[in-house]
């Protein structure tokens, strides 16, 4: 009996740790299957996660992808307009329209103006080529077309460059610096200055020029060699020509120093030999000498046959400016030797000529003066001037003048003006009459 | 004598030429180095020099291509000594945009 209960008791604990053994195992893979549903979601979660993450730098990469091709267009464009090349070039130059009443011998008119185009090219920093046409209708009313100028400028050194070609006359103010008419503060030339004046306007040949600082102070000088001027249909003729009429060049130049920063002091000359000219009405009359010399254009067939005349001219010229001031001066001196010997009676005399031409003006921004701005484009402008010729009658008559200028001017921009003038034009000659203009002149420089 | 007069403008121009060639070699020599005093020397020589004909012009008006061959354009109309021109150039360059 005993026996049996061992084994019942035997029995029973191996039930009891079966079942012990048994309830473990069961609760054991229910947590398994919690954890592995735990383990499941996470890695859902990390998989979309991760897909989020490759989604973002997908994004990231094609954000940066157009942020560099931005980038990459805006060098582009940078490097387009910025660029400077070995080859570079500019365009500028300006144009003008205007209107003149006249109660002299002139009649009312509108005034075609010009239009001058400009173009330089540079290269390196080697040389400069810049050239300017003058495009105008004539008063026939015909297209002219001028080379006011074409030059190449070698720049040899910080303190000279050389200049080869047709160039602006270096003598004086106006003609190299002023005469664009939006540079210019009033509707014309001075008196004597411009075409028919005293003042060379171009010349063919060679220049040197370049400003040298000496101390504090700056120097320059120009000086040019050149075809020189000629005898034409209006006397002399200051302007460059294709070829020299003559083997003698006419040197000319300026040399100008600044005393202080703001005032700029110059002095011009002109040497040169004319060719004589050679009357041509009286030329086929029997006259001993056959020449008959006369202040007119010459015969181009036997140029070289011809006495050479001196030509000489100086000048002297001032320019102050200051915050609204603009204030220059300007004389100008030159003379043609005559000929032959006044004291024989043989006919072939020629009379000296001479001209002498001079003006100050002086021009006020009114900027400063009141907060209108209106008012701060205007500027005032007063300019007086003299043209007077010796030893040809006729020229005496028709140019010898004193002028008065009044002017206001409206500046749209620094190079867009609106003039508006009264000049008054009091002829020496007796029997002329004076003349009063009014004028108008919108120039635009760009 | 008259010869001798007539050869002094073959002679003038012949040492202008050959003045071309040995400027020609020293620009491509002068390297221009990085210099931040430019821009303010560059300021002071445009308020000095560029008015002293016409109204000031705009810097915003040419782009630095423009400008490169404008102020060179200015110096020689100027005589503006070359080292002033590549400050003012400088300055109008760095104030147009
Ligand atoms: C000696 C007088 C003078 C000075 C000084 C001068 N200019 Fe000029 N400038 C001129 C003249 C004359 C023109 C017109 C050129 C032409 O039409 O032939 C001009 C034209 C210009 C133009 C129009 C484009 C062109 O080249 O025609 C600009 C821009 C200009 N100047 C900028 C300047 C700057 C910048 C400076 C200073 C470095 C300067 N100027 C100093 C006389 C001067």
């Amino acid at each position: 009996m005993k026996a049996i209960s061992y084994w019942g008791v035997a029995a029973s604990m191996a039930c009891a740790v079966s079942a012990l053994g048994l309830s473990p195992t069961h609760a054991q893979s229910a947590d398994q299957a919690q954890i592995i549903e735990r383990l499941n979601t996470l890695q859902a979660e990390l998989d979309a996660l991760k897909k989020q993450l490759a989604e973002t730098k997908k994004q990231a990469d094609q954000s940066k992808e157009i942020a560099e091709k931005a980038d990459n267009r805006a060098q582009k464009v940078e490097l387009a307009t910025d660029r400077v090349r070995a080859n570079s070039w500019h365009m500028a130059g300006y144009a003008d329209v205007g209107i003149e009443f006249s109660d002299g011998e002139n009649s009312d008119t509108f005034t075609s103006g010009k239009f001058n185009p400009a173009f330089h090219f540079l290269y390196k920093d080697l040389v400069l080529f810049e050239s300017e046409f003058q495009v105008t209708t004539s008063n026939t009313g015909e297209t002219d077309l001028d080379l006011e100028y074409s030059q190449l400028d070698f720049l040899l050194h910080d303190n000279a460059v050389l200049v080869a070609g047709k160039f602006l006359s270096p003598v004086g103010q106006f003609q190299e610096r002023l005469h664009p008419s939006w540079i210019n503060r009033l509707t014309n030339a001075p008196a004597g200055f411009g075409h028919g004046g005293v003042q060379p306007l171009s010349d063919v040949g060679l220049m040197l020029r370049g400003g040298i600082p000496v101390a504090d102070r700056l120097f320059t000088y120009s000086l040019a060699i050149g075809n020189g001027p000629r005898l034409g249909h209006d006397g002399v003729e200051l302007e460059g020509f294709g070829r020299d009429d003559n083997s003698n060049k006419a040197i000319s130049g300026r040399l100008a120093f600044f005393p202080i920063d703001n005032l700029e002091i110059g002095g011009s000359f002109l040497y040169a030999k004319i060719t004589a000219a050679e009357d041509e009405e009286e030329a086929d009359d029997d006259h001993d000498e056959g020449l008959i010399l006369a202040n007119e254009a010459p015969d181009s067939d036997n140029l070289e046959d011809l006495p050479l005349r001196d030509y000489d001219l100086w000048g002297v010229d001032a320019a102050f400016t200051q915050g609204s001031w603009d204030i220059r001066a300007e004389y100008l001196n030159a003379n043609l030797k005559g000929l032959g010997d006044a004291d024989d009676n043989h006919g072939d005399v020629v009379e000296p000529l001479s001209w002498e031409a001079w003006y100050a003006q002086a021009a006020y921004r009114l900027s400063g003066v009141s907060s209108s701005a209106f008012m701060q484009r205007l500027e005032p402008v007063v300019r007086y001037g003299e043209f007077i010729t010796g030893g040809d009658h006729e020229a005496e008559e028709e140019l010898n003048e004193k002028r008065w200028n009044f002017g206001l001017n409206y500046w749209v921009s620094p190079s867009v003006v609106v003039k508006s003038a009264i000049e008054f034009r009091n002829y020496m000659a007796e029997e002329r009459e004076d003349d009063t203009r009014l004028q108008l002149q919108l120039s635009y420089g760009f | 004598m008259t010869k001798i007069r007539e050869l002094v403008p073959v002679a003038i121009a012949v040492a202008m030429v050959s003045a071309i060639g040995l400027g020609a070699s020293a620009a491509d020599t002068a390297k221009a180095k990085a210099d931040p005093l430019q821009f303010a020397r560059g300021a002071k020589a445009w308020a000095k020099n560029c008015a002293r004909c016409h109204n000031m012009r705009n810097a915003q008006d040419n782009t630095d291509e423009e400008w490169h061959v404008d102020v060179l354009h200015m110096r020689v109309r100027a005589n503006i000594p070359g080292d002033v021109a590549r400050d003012i150039k400088a300055f109008l360059q760095a104030s147009n945009k």
